[in-house]
């Protein structure tokens, strides 16, 4: 579902509720009526966990029922669902401690790439852009660094704080994966190319799991029809950030995610922090200061 | 397929595309090309004439054609500079050679700034490595600024 709209239409979504500063209201404000103003795009619902809503809404969400206490991977997959369900086109993910400069969806938007964000940075040092390069060997992430000013490029994984992603994306991930229940049942997504029949719902014996020649096997079973948990879009597991597991997702339909550098956030904390400290730390660490 | 190189670079042939080159002080963009590429030319251009030339080559491009530029990182060579680590490459990459002297230095920003405001889309922006001859006969790999831009109707 689609608008019918001249301008595609933006959802907000804001899943983190953690550190919020009130000078983060001015510039988020000021960015969202400059787009509402000015923009090539059409603000839709703002999707949005308690505390990036005014008190007397704590504990709601606009279009869904998420509670602010939830962990950020429930939080987004809920709002995605609520996304999904809705008329926009784009979401447009931050969070409640990041400030976008204005006109930032329409910037994202003008790019024509359906999975693109700005940067934005690690509160504390090395102040690195919450972006990511994957070692191939490793399978490990490593932020980039050491970038261009104004860059336009494609990476591995985004962090959400600043992040556009087209409806097309997730419908992509949901029709090319079969959602499994795992042994401790939590849900996985394996995409249906990795799939071997038969399928099945239940197994007869219980087994814990194991490796084999270097080989780790688990019963899976396929998620019923009446388990009403969300398509598991974003996992915090494996001590990494839910932005890595969709990413990876994104990537097994064919989307890799792209940063446009041009586009820099605030990330507040207690204090501040952007541009300024990423140019220090990188500068320190070529020697030039 | 048509494209039009602007300095020295080849592509591969292959049947049902047609390369042309042209030099950068002297064109003609005659017709429509899908690809445009412009290797290590723009900067021997005055700057008056910078946004003459990209809006020429909006003008020859088809609607969701590809504009290819390359040019050398001013922001590697300052560093150089900085650091006292400055070599041939680097004077290169600033002022180009006695035969084509370069006009301007481009940083990613300036760069983008002026290609998004012809109006081109950019599609991506990175840096990439330009292995380029010397008088000498020598290879030798310089930082470039890499842009993809297309003409979106």
């Amino acid at each position: 579902m689609t608008s019918t709209s001249s301008k595609p239409i933006v959802d907000i979504g804001i899943a983190c509720n953690i550190n919020q500063s009130y000078l983060w209201w001015k510039d988020v404000m000021t960015m969202l009526l400059q787009e509402v103003r000015y923009g090539d795009a059409e603000i839709g619902m703002l999707r949005t966990v308690g505390s990036a809503l005014p008190d007397h809404n704590k504990n709601n969400i606009v279009g869904n029922s998420v509670k602010r206490l939830s962990l950020t991977d429930y939080n987004r997959t809920e709002i995605t669902k609520g996304f999904l369900d809705g008329q926009a086109d784009y979401i447009f993910w931050m969070d409640d401690d990041t400030a976008p400069p204005n006109n930032v969806i329409s910037r994202l938007l003008k790019s024509g790439r359906d999975f693109i964000g700005g940067v934005y940075f690690l509160p504390s040092p090395p102040h690195h852009p919450i972006a990511y390069r994957r070692d191939p060997e490793t399978g490990l992430y490593a932020p980039v660094f050491g970038y261009s000013d104004a860059a336009l490029i494609q990476i591995d994984s985004i962090g959400f704080g600043c992040t556009l992603v087209h409806r097309s994306v997730y419908e992509k991930i949901r029709d090319n994966h079969t959602v499994f229940v795992r042994t401790n049942g939590s849900l996985a997504a394996i995409h249906n190319s990795r799939i071997q029949k038969p399928i099945v719902t239940r197994h007869a014996k219980k087994e814990k799991p194991y490796i084999r020649a270097g080989i780790y096997h688990e019963q899976y079973t396929q998620q019923e029809a009446g388990d009403t948990r969300q398509f598991p879009y974003y996992q915090l597991e494996y001590g990494r950030t839910e932005d890595h597991y969709f990413s990876e997702l994104a990537e097994s339909v064919g989307i890799k995610p792209w940063l446009d550098t041009s586009i820099v956030c605030t990330h507040y904390k207690m204090k501040g922090a952007g541009h300024d400290e990423y140019k220090q730390e990188e500068m320190k660490a070529e020697g030039l200061i | 397929m048509r494209i039009a190189i602007f300095g020295s670079m080849d592509v591969p042939p292959r049947e049902g595309l047609e390369v042309l080159h042209y030099d950068i002080h002297n064109y003609t963009l005659d017709g429509q090309y899908d690809q445009i590429i412009v290797a290590n030319a723009l900067p021997e251009l005055h700057r008056n004439k910078v946004i003459p030339f990209l809006e020429s080559a909006y003008n020859a491009l088809v609607n969701r054609g590809e504009l290819i530029l390359y040019v050398p990182s001013a922001e590697w060579a300052a560093k150089q500079i900085f650091t006292n680590t400055a070599d041939n490459i680097t004077y290169y990459m600033l002022y180009g050679e006695e035969a084509k002297p370069f006009r301007a230095c481009y940083t990613m920003l300036a760069l983008r700034t002026l290609v998004e405001r012809v109006p081109f889309v950019v599609r991506s922006a990175s840096e990439n490595i330009l292995k380029i001859s010397t008088p000498e006969g020598e290879t030798v790999k310089m930082p470039v600024h890499a842009i993809t831009a297309v003409r979106n109707d």
